[in-house]
């Protein structure tokens, strides 16, 4: 369960290099998938359906809104869309806070939201609050049930 | 008297009576038969030509001479040795004769009647006196002249003098009829009387008057005349009428047509005779008289009663003319009093002696007995009808009366008693008798105070007519038109002699004829037509736009007779119309073009709002993201990097990063700003004590004994935003717990009270206080008292929550002097209205 990938998409190199540092200063082993755009997102969730061996498919996805190619909540839709992924945790963590970014993300599945801290102690702290809850908390099925 | 006596004796010769020798009278009365020697002047007397005869002492006729006989009609035998009495009409006056005689008066032009054989009577002057033998009274001599012809004459004329004289004096003709058959009955011996009067309806003869002579009753006779009427023919009377002529029945015992007979007889009435009266050669009546004595005809009578017939005739005929007058002047009276008008007559000197029933109530009042018509009106105030006054001798009255000539249809003005004003037209004719003098006046006068109002009224309403800008035309049910005003002239071009007769249609343009029998259809209906809006043609054959509203007109009696007409010109209108009608429609045109530029604008004010957001969605996003690289790596490189770098280095990242910080800040703050702007946000009641708990709690800064705040009682319930109001909370007591001396503790007291209807929460801290001159800037964007150095912000704090208070319709407020603390409020409409 722990050595299962977190993929964060995020076109800021900034924001992956505060986020890892981030992760590491929570600990958090998991390897990290970075996408830097929705179409590579979208394309590496479906990778990792194919060969599960080399690519394992990830166990939650950080997401930001503003991407290029394909903006964050399509690549949610998306990731909704696919039965297997359905039960798959997807954490908003965007720079709005624009009410109607929330309600979208909420409404198309998002399991949590979040807005980028502007200080790297806050920021820390949300990491370390993400990984209690959603890597050693959270139990989720397997498979899609069957009222999804 | 005795001489007298002798000389007549003596020159009449007579010494010795008369003695008739072959009267059986005188023979039974031999001893006092006169001398034998006597017998030439017997002869003598018995061939003389004057009457003569000698009575006896106890009255007996002794002798009688020829010319006696003669007079009355007897033989010697029905006369001589019979009671002189039994000739004389009046029996008493034959026993005074006798006595007198014996007495020895002689008797001289004394007149008496006597009863001839055939029943006439005959009237004579006696002349007698006595012979007397040894002292005694032998016989008496008469010697009578007849004097009924003088004594006719004179009694006719006596009797129509007294006929004439009770006629005169008679008032109803009944009367004048009693009297007449008593005067005619008295004066000729007739016992009874009756005028029978011709009914012209029944076409009878009927009793109008019944007399008798006063000493005999005649009851059975009586009651039959006065119950029977008689045709024409039937009886006496009957046959008078028929034959147009007297009749006469010396005995009624022999005569067959008589139907009163058996009363007559048992009545004792023997005689009659009945004349007719006439009237304009048509019988009116006739007069019947009756007696007890069998009378022979007797023309000189009928003569007389036929003169007064021919009287009583004019009585009547006078009589007729009387009522006929009588009832003229009657119905005049009658008619005078029921006349709608006021009548009243005067007589010479001016004083009212008659005056109808409306006159007294035209005048309100009446003229008291011996008033002069002068003085009477003028206690009723005249005015002319221009409002000036009359003066005593202008009236008409009084021009009538000096003047003696008529006046016309005067219109005055009467102010009655009660003050009342009335128009009254007065006519006056003075009244002339047949010779031309005035002996009165006659005056009517009428109430025309409603004619003067309604002439007074259509006078103006012809005034009006004729002044109005519209055409005002009046046409009869066939079209034609009957009046024609100056408003008409003007808009038709017509004059009015050209147009009046002639038909309405000439003002109809050709298209258009139909239209005038649609509207006299409506008008004989008795329908108006209101504001029709039509085309008419002017006599230049210009047409014009024409409002038409045509009405009914009305006779009294409710008819519809006609139709009036007014037309107003609404060519100016129409053109005004359609200038407003091109202005509509230019104005929408700009309108819609308008529209479009709004919509345009709209669009791009959408398209610009878009793109703010987008810009704020930028701002937050991408303006924000380097930010935190600046101060995430500041923070990297102090944390990972911290025993390679100089102190004063480390410091300088510290800068960069709390530099970086606060810019995120005022990008948080600006576009919180921005969003309060433009966002709309929900107002509903908001309980502003647990939201204030709320929002403490969520700031551990503010804790004590870092901060003290105290609430003095529940804040209340206020309209609002939730989110709003939280962000004016925080704000507000972030304020108040930054501005404040080094080594302070802030201490925050909050409380509530009323400010009108509104509630106004108020933050006291004991702060550093706001000099007074910068109060209002405060509240202004980016404004700041002091540097970043002495107090840490943005600036938009304050700005942010007078934009929320607008927001919320509410407002904002300090109190504050430097080194004083601060009082900031905020008023709000209060949330619980009904809780209040």
């Amino acid at each position: 369960m722990t050595s299962l990938p977190i993929l964060l998409v995020e076109d800021s190199e900034d924001d992956v290099f505060f986020m890892k540092s981030a992760f590491k200063k929570a600990e958090i082993a998991n390897p990290v998938y970075i996408a830097e755009d929705g179409e590579r997102a979208v394309e590496l969730l479906h990778e990792a359906r194919g060969s599960p061996a080399q690519r394992p498919p990830p166990c939650l996805v950080i997401l930001d809104l503003k991407l290029p190619r394909l903006p964050g909540l399509e690549v949610l839709k998306w990731i909704r869309e696919q039965p297997d992924y359905r039960t798959l945790p997807v954490i908003i963590f965007t720079s709005s806070q624009d009410e109607r970014d929330v309600q979208a993300a909420f409404s198309r599945g998002a399991n949590s939201y979040f807005s980028k801290p502007s200080d790297t102690a806050s920021l820390a702290r949300l990491v370390s609050l993400i990984k209690t809850y959603w890597l050693e908390l959270s139990i989720l099925p397997r498979s899609s049930p069957e009222w999804l | 008297m005795r001489d007298s006596l002798n000389s007549v004796s003596n020159s009449r010769g007579l010494s010795s009576p008369i003695y008739s020798g072959n009267s059986s009278p005188a023979r039974q009365h031999s001893s006092d038969e006169p001398p034998a020697r006597c017998a030439e002047l017997r002869a003598f007397f018995e061939t003389a030509a004057i009457p003569l005869h000698w009575v006896g002492p106890e009255g007996t006729i002794l002798w009688a001479n020829k010319a006696e006989l003669d007079l009355l009609g007897y033989s010697q035998d029905e006369y001589i040795g019979r009671k002189i009495s039994d000739f004389h009409v009046d029996h008493i006056l034959a026993s005074e004769i006798l006595q007198r005689l014996a007495r020895g008066e002689p008797l001289e032009q004394r007149k008496a009647q006597l009863r001839c054989r055939d029943g006439a009577i005959k009237t004579v002057l006696i002349d007698s006196s006595a012979f007397w033998e040894n002292g005694r009274f032998v016989l008496s001599q008469c010697f009578s002249r007849d004097i009924t012809g003088r004594e006719l004459a004179e009694q006719r004329l006596a009797l129509q003098y007294s006929v004439a004289e009770a006629l005169a004096q008679a008032g109803p003709v009944s009367e004048a009829a009693v009297k007449t058959l008593r005067i005619i009955g008295e004066n000729s011996g007739w016992d009874v009387g009756v005028l029978w009067i011709l009914d012209r309806e029944i076409k009878q003869l009927r009793c109008l008057e019944y007399w008798n002579a006063p000493a005999v009753k005649f009851p059975n006779f009586e009651a039959l005349c006065r119950k029977l009427t008689f045709d024409e023919g039937v009886g006496l009377i009957g046959r008078v009428w028929a034959c147009r002529r007297p009749a006469w029945i010396p005995d009624l015992r022999n005569d067959g047509n008589f139907p009163r007979a058996s009363a007559a007889e048992s009545d004792g009435l023997r005689a009659a005779c009945a004349f007719p009266i006439f009237l304009e050669e048509e019988i009116v009546a006739v007069l019947e008289l009756f007696s007890r004595e069998v009378r022979p005809e007797n023309d000189e009578f009928v003569k007389i009663i036929s003169a007064v017939g021919a009287q009583i005739a004019q009585y009547l005929l006078r009589k007729r003319a009387e009522e006929g007058l009588l009832a003229s002047e009657r119905r005049m009276q009658q008619m005078m009093s029921l006349m709608p008008i006021g009548v009243y007559t005067c007589d010479a000197s001016g004083c009212i002696n008659f005056f109808n029933r409306r006159a007294a109530e035209l005048w309100g009042a009446e003229p008291s007995p011996g008033e002069t018509e002068e003085a009477f009106w003028r206690k009723l105030q005249l005015w002319r009808v221009d409002g000036t006054r009359v003066l005593p001798h202008e009236t008409p009255m009084a021009q009538s009366m000096l003047l003696g000539r008529s006046v016309r249809d005067e219109e005055l003005v009467i102010v009655r008693g009660n003050g009342e004003k009335m128009v009254i037209s007065i006519e006056i004719e003075p009244l002339l008798d047949l010779t031309g003098h005035r002996f009165g006046s006659i005056s009517v006068f009428q109430d025309i105070t409603k004619q003067a109002r309604a002439d007074y009224m259509s006078r103006l309403l012809a005034a009006i007519v004729e002044s109005s800008d519209d055409a005002i035309v009046s046409k009869d049910l066939n079209g034609v038109i009957t009046s024609w005003n100056r408003g008409a002239q003007r808009l038709f071009g017509y004059e009015t002699h050209e147009i009046v007769g002639r038909s309405v249609t000439v003002l109809l343009p050709p298209e258009r004829l139909d239209e005038e029998a649609t509207i006299l259809d409506r008008i004989r209906h008795g329908l108006r037509i209101d504001h029709f809006e039509t085309l008419r043609r002017r006599k230049n054959g210009e047409l014009i736009h024409v409002s038409l509203t045509v009405s009914p007109v009305r006779d009294q009696k409710g008819r519809i007779v006609g139709a009036s007409k007014i037309a107003r010109d609404i060519s100016d209108r129409k053109r005004a119309e359609k200038a407003l009608h091109d202005a509509k429609e230019e104005l929408a045109r700009a309108n819609a073009e308008l529209e479009m530029r709004v919509q345009e604008r709209t669009a791009k004010l959408r398209e610009t709002i878009n793109d703010l957001e987008a810009f704020s969605y930028t701002v937050s996003h991408d303006l924000r993201a380097p930010l935190r690289a600046i101060q995430g790596y500041a923070a990297a490189i102090r944390e990972e990097h911290a025993t390679s770098l100089a102190p004063d280095a480390i410091q300088m990242l510290e800068r960069v990063s709390r530099s970086a910080i606060r810019l995120d800040r005022l990008i948080q703050d600006v576009l919180t700003y921005s969003r309060f702007v433009r966002s709309d946000f929900d107002i509903g009641p908001v309980d502003l004590d647990m939201l204030f708990h709320e929002t403490v709690a969520n700031y551990p800064e503010w804790r004590s004994p870092r901060v003290e705040i105290k609430i003095r009682d529940k804040l209340p319930r206020v309209l609002g935003n939730e989110p709003l109001l939280s962000q004016c909370i925080t704000n507000l007591i972030g304020n108040a717990a930054k501005f404040v001396a080094p080594g302070t503790t802030p201490r925050i007291e909050i409380w509530h009270e009323a400010a009108g209807s509104n509630v106004r929460v108020c933050f006291r801290d004991n702060g550093i206080g706001i000099d007074p001159k910068d109060h209002r800037r405060i509240f202004g964007l980016f404004e700041r008292i002091y540097s970043p150095k002495e107090f840490d912000g943005t600036g938009i704090g304050l700005s942010i929550v007078r934009k929320a208070v607008e927001r919320m319709g509410g407002s904002i407020g300090v109190d504050s002097a430097l080194g004083q603390g601060s009082t900031f409020w905020i008023e709000l409409p209060p949330g619980d209205l009904t809780g209040r």
